[in-house]
C-alpha cells in the first residue's frame, strides 16, 4: 500500500472509531490518549530506532512540557499557542542539556544517565511545591484557547490531537527521509565508520536529542490539556517503560510502530482495571519476546509477511531469509 | 552532630556499595549493565517479608531469601540473557528493562503495593559510641559490608573457581581454552550479584519501609556508586558507595533533605562528563 493509501485509511479510522461509539466521552478520552502517548514513542523512536540512542527517562521531557505550559497559563496568563512553544523550547533546551553527556557516553552509560534524569525531574517537580503545587498536583487547567477559538468538549479536543498528531506523523516521515535522517541511520549502524563518512556524529546525537525531547514536549503539553489535572506521579519511570515498549512491540525505527505500539499498550491497562501489576508482567514479557522472534516489531514483522507473499522470490526476501538462518544459528 | 551523620552516611553508602558491587561485577564479567537487579533483590526481600510473616525466624528467612536470590540470578541468566548473549547494549538495555517490569509487577500482584513495615534483624535502642547515639542497624550494615567484602575476595583470590572467573573475565576464549567451564562462571556471576544486590535490600528495608518503589532509587545510586568508582573496579564500587552516602548525608543536614536524591544525578552527569574512568577506575581503550 501506497504510503498516502496508508495515511488516508488511518485518518478514516480515527474519524469513524469515535463515531461508531456514538462520539462518547470515554471513546474520545481513550483515542485521545493513545494519540498523546503515540506522539511521545515517535519522538522516542527517533532516537532509539533512527539514531539509535537510548534514553529511559522520556517522561522526564513529558513532565517539563506538561508543566511548563499548565504554569505560563495559570501564573503568568499566556494563551494556549505561546505557551505551547516556550514549553517546546524549553524541552528542546533540556534536551541539549542530557544530549550532552550522550557526546561521550553511549550504551549503558547514556541508559543511567537517562534514567537519573527521568527519576530526579519527578523529584524536583514534587520538591518545587511553591510553584508546581508539588504532590498535590493542579488541578481545572483551562482548555487551551487558539485565537478566538476555545476547544471545551471532548471532541474538540481529539481532533487537536488528531492534528498535532498528523502533524507529527509527517514530520517524522520527512525527516527520515531527510539528510538528517539518513544520517541519523548510519551513526545508529556504525558510529566509527559514519565518522569516516564525514557525518558530525556530535551535531547528529545532539539534534537527535533535542527533536525527541521536543516531541515529549508536545505529547506532555496535550496531556495536560486533555486530562486537565497532572501530577509528578503521573510521569513516572513506568510511562518512560511503556514509551520504549510500545515502539519494541510496534516495531524499532518506524512511525507506524509508533502507533500500533501506542494503540496496544495505552489500552490495555483498561482492559486490566484491578489488575495494574499484570500490564506491566505483560509489557515486560511481550518486549522480550519480541525481541528475540521479531526484531522489528509488529510493523517489521508485517512488512516480511507481506513480502513473502506478494515477492517469496525476491532478492530481499532471500536476504531476509538469510539473515535468518544465521541468527538462529 | 558529624560522627552519627558520618556513620549513617557509611551505612547508607554501604547499601548503595553493595548493590554496585554486583553491578560492576556483572558489568565486568558478562557485559551487561543489570537494570533489573534492585528488583530481583526487592523480589526476594518480599519473599523473606512473607517467611518472617509465617512465623520463620529472622536468620532461616534470611538464609532461605539469600538462597533463592542466587537461584533467581542463575535461572536469569540461563532463561533470559543467554539467549541475547552477544546483542548490542541496546538490546540488553531493553531485556533487562523487561525483566524489571515483570518482576516489578509480579511483586506488587503478589504482595500489594501498600508499604509494609520490615522488621530489623536486632532491635533495640541505640547503641553510644563517644557519647553519640548510633544505629543499630546502621551498625550492622557496616558489619555485613566488611564480612561480605572480605569473603568475596576471599572467594576471589584464594579458590580455584575464584582464579577460573577472573580468568574468565580477563580473556573468556583463553580461560575457555584452558578447560574453564565459561557457562559456570557466567551462572555464578549472576548468582553472587543477585545475593549481594539482596543483602542490600535486606538491610536497607528496616531503614525505609518496605514497599515496590523502594529498590528504584537505590538502583540508582548503586550505578551512581559504580560510576563514582569507574564501573570497572570492585574497590572503586565500595568507596564510590560510601562517599555518595556520606555526602547525601551532609547535604541533607546542611541542605535540605528534599535535594538528597537529586544529588546523585548531579554527580553522574559531573563523572562522567569530567572524568568518565571514575575515581578509582582504568582508562579504557576501545578497539576499532
Amino acid at each position: 500500500m501506497k504510503a498516502w493509501a496508508f495515511s488516508l485509511v488511518l485518518l478514516a479510522l480515527a474519524l469513524l472509531l469515535p463515531m461508531a461509539f456514538g462520539f462518547s466521552g470515554y471513546v474520545l478520552y481513550l483515542l485521545g490518549q493513545v494519540g498523546i502517548n503515540a506522539l511521545a514513542a515517535l519522538g522516542l523512536n527517533l532516537l532509539m530506532g533512527l539514531a539509535g540512542q537510548v534514553s529511559l527517562g522520556h517522561a522526564g521531557f513529558v513532565a517539563i512540557g506538561a508543566y511548563v505550559s499548565v504554569l505560563l497559563e495559570i501564573r503568568a496568563g499566556f494563551s494556549f499557542i505561546p505557551s505551547l512553544l516556550v514549553a517546546l523550547f524549553a524541552c528542546g533546551l533540556l534536551g541539549v542539556i542530557i544530549g550532552l553527556p550522550a557526546l561521550r557516553l553511549s550504551g549503558f552509560y547514556l541508559a543511567i544517565v537517562t534514567m537519573a534524569f527521568g527519576l530526579v525531574t519527578t523529584q524536583v517537580i514534587t520538591n518545587l511545591d511553591w510553584l508546581t503545587g508539588g504532590p498535590h498536583g493542579i488541578r481545572n487547567i483551562p482548555w487551551p484557547q487558539i485565537g478566538f477559538l476555545t476547544v471545551q468538549s471532548d471532541l474538540a479536543m481529539y481532533f487537536l490531537i488528531l492534528a498535532f498528531l498528523l502533524l507529527g506523523l509527517w514530520a517524522y516521515r520527512n525527516i527520515r527521509q531527510s539528510r538528517t535522517g539518513r544520517a541519523f541511520q548510519a551513526l545508529r549502524d556504525n558510529e566509527l565508520s559514519a565518522q569516516a563518512f564525514g557525518i558530525p556524529v556530535a551535531r547528529y546525537k545532539l539534534i537527535a536529542f533535542v527533536c525527541s525531547a521536543v516531541y515529549a514536549g508536545l505529547s506532555g503539553v496535550l496531556y495536560a490539556h486533555q486530562v486537565r489535572y497532572i501530577h509528578p506521579n503521573d510521569f513516572s519511570l513506568f510511562l518512560s517503560l511503556g514509551y520504549m515498549a510500545m515502539i519494541v512491540i510496534g516495531g524499532l525505527g518506524f512511525a507506524s510502530g509508533a502507533l500500533v505500539g501506542s494503540f496496544v499498550f495505552t489500552l490495555l491497562p483498561y482492559f486490566l482495571t484491578r489488575m495494574a501489576w499484570l500490564t506491566w508482567v505483560i509489557q515486560g514479557f511481550a518486549i522480550v519476546f519480541i525481541l528475540r522472534l521479531a526484531p522489528f516489531g509488529l510493523v517489521g514483522a508485517w512488512n516480511v509477511l507481506k513480502l513473502r507473499l506478494q515477492r517469496p522470490d525476491s532478492a530481499l526476501m532471500r536476504l531476509v531469509s538469510k539473515a535468518r538462518s544465521v541468527r538462529k544459528g | 552532630m558529624f560522627l552519627p551523620l558520618l556513620i549513617g552516611g557509611l551505612a547508607n553508602g554501604g547499601v548503595y556499595g553493595l548493590v554496585a558491587l554486583g553491578l560492576v561485577w556483572l558489568h565486568r564479567s558478562y557485559g551487561v549493565m543489570n537494570f533489573a537487579q534492585g528488583e530481583m533483590a526487592l523480589f526476594v526481600t518480599f519473599l523473606a517479608f512473607f517467611l518472617l510473616q509465617l512465623g520463620w525466624p529472622m536468620g532461616g528467612a534470611i538464609v532461605a531469601a539469600l538462597a533463592a536470590a542466587a537461584l533467581l540470578g542463575w535461572v536469569v541468566e540461563r532463561g533470559l540473557l543467554r539467549p541475547f548473549a552477544g546483542s548490542s547494549p541496546l538490546s540488553l538495555v531493553i531485556v533487562t528493562m523487561g525483566l524489571l517490569m515483570v518482576l516489578n509487577g509480579l511483586s506488587s500482584g503478589i504482595w500489594g503495593t501498600l508499604p509494609q513495615r520490615f522488621p530489623p534483624a536486632f532491635s533495640g535502642p541505640p547503641v553510644r559510641l563517644a557519647s553519640w547515639p548510633v544505629q543499630r542497624q546502621d551498625l550492622l550494615i557496616l558489619g555485613v559490608l566488611v564480612l561480605s567484602v572480605l569473603v568475596l575476595f576471599g572467594f576471589l583470590f584464594f579458590t580455584k573457581f575464584g582464579l577460573a572467573s577472573r580468568a574468565a573475565v580477563q580473556n573468556p576464549w583463553m580461560a575457555r581454552l584452558l578447560g574453564v567451564s565459561i557457562n559456570k562462571v557466567y551462572g555464578a556471576s549472576w548468582a553472587l550479584s543477585a545475593v549481594l544486590a539482596t543483602l542490600a535490600s535486606i538491610l536497607f528495608a528496616p531503614k525505609t519501609v518496605l514497599t515496590t518503589s523502594m529498590m528504584m532509587f537505590v538502583i540508582v545510586k548503586g550505578f551512581t556508586a559504580g560510576v563514582l568508582g569507574g564501573f570497572n573496579s570492585l574497590p572503586g564500587a565500595i568507596l564510590g558507595g560510601m562517599f555518595l552516602g556520606v555526602t547525601e548525608n551532609l547535604v541533607a543536614f546542611y541542605v535540605s533533605t528534599q535535594w538528597k536524591d537529586s544529588l546523585a544525578l548531579g554527580l553522574i552527569v559531573l563523572v562522567l562528563l569530567v572524568r568518565p574512568e571514575g575515581l578509582l577506575g582504568r582508562k579504557e581503550a576501545r578497539r576499532v
